[in-house]
């Protein structure tokens, strides 16, 4: 099957939507498809050769951050230009609704449309107004896909209508390493837990500031606990009015690279993810549960759904410091919940993996087609008329 | 003059943004029917499919004859309803689905995605109807009949819920 791929997020930088986009692609070629993904990138971008770039993005402030997007009729003709030539037996576009690439290709084609939706904050003014604008790309689609529960329910509210909820994959043999370093070692005895935080350190969302309100708490119960704090930004800031024993117990590694994770996420005895919210997706959550960590999450639905409740793991409610003190200082004194939450957390995480993912994907693929379609240029109604030959006056 | 341009200027205006409106409405009201065209023939591949997996089945050497009789005399009836869903051919597929739910209890790869492509296809074509009738009843559309001389689309009802509830 000739499959196209379209991302609205540039590929010059990281982001949920790029890596999925990413790995969908290798993976469906993986499996014998042939793929072109069309996505913003600058021409110094080194780009896999399956990945054609749409222009130069621009940032821009949409939907509460700022996200970089290609526009401009540049960039329309470079998508209109994909879509003729690529023939493709049917086009899977991400987020939809966002203004850029994913946009332009839905007004560029006619055919067989899939749309992934990955966002719960579609907002609903930015609908209102440009309705006119969407709408008509929106009708194109014959297969609407969300990531999660949460995402599914954004569209039936903001859009109207039903979405299958397919999850993002994830690449769980990557941590399948990890999952046997940790097996060889067994559950650590130390006078406290070796906790793990991973994510942007500034960013409020991701929860930082109430994992370390939370740590007088624990380090009263478990002196030796010791939390390692992972990901981009300036941590040394953000630890400055902790108290001294707050700080004396945090260890900072700044940004990490893929390799790295993997051997943290081997390394810690529990996992935090204490994210406030914007998570439609638990990601980090699978990654964690496939390398054998167990997981203290907030209660957010995405997180709730990827433990299935507090089967893999131990949840506390959003923001809720002393309940995620509690959660943490109880499961350290389990070790046996913990030894148990190790062994099942890869079996749970193989449930997320691109291998059981992409059957499902293909399938919608293929429940869009007809005998014979494919993706076209679209042709405006007007154009469409057909001209009635002239009626000739019979000659007298 | 300028009275007249306050007066003039204003009622225009609500004329082109009505005019606008309506054909917004016809355009995207022809653009749901395609889509509904596009999603019935992408139904009608997949059942096609999921019948011929069926003979398929029947004839891999798995089952007993008795067996492999039901399936294809279940198949066969839903191959031979094609066009428009009239109750016989929804009932056709439902049948199939019944008989497929009490002779094939572990359905093989070829067969089990098959009838996993009939709920998706049969899924997205029932969404994009309701989306086109959404448009439909509005009392505009009605009245003025931006729809032209096109049919009502209808859903396509049966049982699909095998091997699994969707």
């Amino acid at each position: 099957m000739r499959v196209g791929l379209v991302s609205p997020y540039s590929f010059d930088v990281h982001g949920g939507v790029q890596i999925h986009v990413r790995e969908l692609a290798e993976h469906l070629i993986g499996v014998g498809h042939q793929v072109s993904v069309l996505a913003p990138a600058e021409s110094t971008t080194r780009l896999p050769e399956y990945v054609v770039s749409a222009g130069g993005a621009v940032p821009v402030r949409y939907n509460g951050s700022v996200a970089r997007l290609a526009f401009g009729p540049n960039v329309a003709a470079r998508v209109r230009d994909w879509v003729e030539h690529g023939s493709f037996d049917v086009v899977h576009i991400h987020e939809p609704a966002s203004p850029s690439v994913s946009l332009l290709a839905l007004w560029a084609m006619a055919g067989p449309v899939v749309a992934t939706f990955h966002s719960s904050q579609i907002k609903s003014r930015t609908l209102r107004l440009a309705g006119p604008m969407l709408q008509p790309g929106l009708d194109k689609i014959s297969a609407r896909i969300a990531v999660s529960e949460e995402a599914r329910r954004t569209v039936l509210e903001q859009l109207g209508g039903d979405c299958v909820v397919i999850p993002n994959g994830v690449d769980t043999s990557r941590f399948a390493g990890a999952a046997v370093m940790r097996a060889g070692r067994g559950v650590r005895t130390g006078s406290g837990p070796t906790m793990l935080f991973l994510g942007r350190v500034e960013e409020p969302r991701k929860g930082l500031s109430v994992l370390l309100r939370a740590m007088p708490r624990i380090l009263a119960d478990c002196p030796g606990a010791r939390l390692v704090v992972a990901g981009p930004g300036d941590a040394a800031e953000v630890l400055e009015d902790q108290p001294a024993e707050v700080r004396a117990a945090c260890v900072l590694v700044g940004a990490v690279d893929e390799r790295d994770k993997v051997g943290l996420m081997a390394d810690c005895d529990l996992y935090i993810a204490p994210n406030t919210g914007g998570e439609s997706f638990g990601i980090i959550l699978v990654e964690a549960l496939s390398a054998g960590a167990p997981v203290v999450a907030s209660d957010l639905v995405a997180f709730e759904a990827v433990l299935k409740g507090e089967e893999h793991g131990a949840l506390f409610p959003v923001g809720d410091v002393d309940a995620l003190g509690a959660r943490v200082v109880s499961l350290w004194h389990d070790p046996e919940r913990r030894r148990l939450l190790q062994e099942c957390g890869p079996v749970r995480a193989a449930d997320f993996d691109w291998g059981r993912v992409v059957p499902h994907i293909e399938a919608v693929y293929d429940s869009v087609r007809a005998h014979g379609s494919s993706v076209g240029r679209h042709v405006p109604v007007l154009r469409r008329i057909p001209r009635r030959p002239r009626r000739r006056r019979p000659h007298g | 003059m300028g009275d007249v341009l306050a007066v003039v200027g204003p009622v225009l205006a609500v004329l082109l943004a009505v005019g606008w409106y309506l054909s917004y409405t016809a355009v995207r009201l022809d653009r749901l029917h395609t889509q509904n065209n596009a999603t019935t023939a992408a139904l009608d591949a997949q059942v096609v499919r999921r019948a011929d997996a069926t003979v398929d089945a029947a004839y891999g050497g798995d089952l007993d004859p008795a067996s492999a009789a039901l399936l294809l005399d279940a198949a066969g009836a839903a191959l031979a309803l094609t066009g428009e869903w009239s109750p016989q051919r929804c009932a056709a597929e439902t049948e199939l689905t019944e008989v497929l739910r009490v002779v094939v209890p572990e359905p093989g790869p070829a067969l089990r995605g098959a009838a996993e492509r009939v709920q998706l296809a049969r899924h997205f074509h029932n969404e994009v109807v309701d989306r086109t009738l959404q448009v439909r009843r509005r009392r505009v559309v009605r009245v003025l009949h931006l729809a032209g001389r096109r049919p009502l689309p209808g859903k396509v009802v049966f049982d699909d819920a095998w091997p699994q509830a969707p």
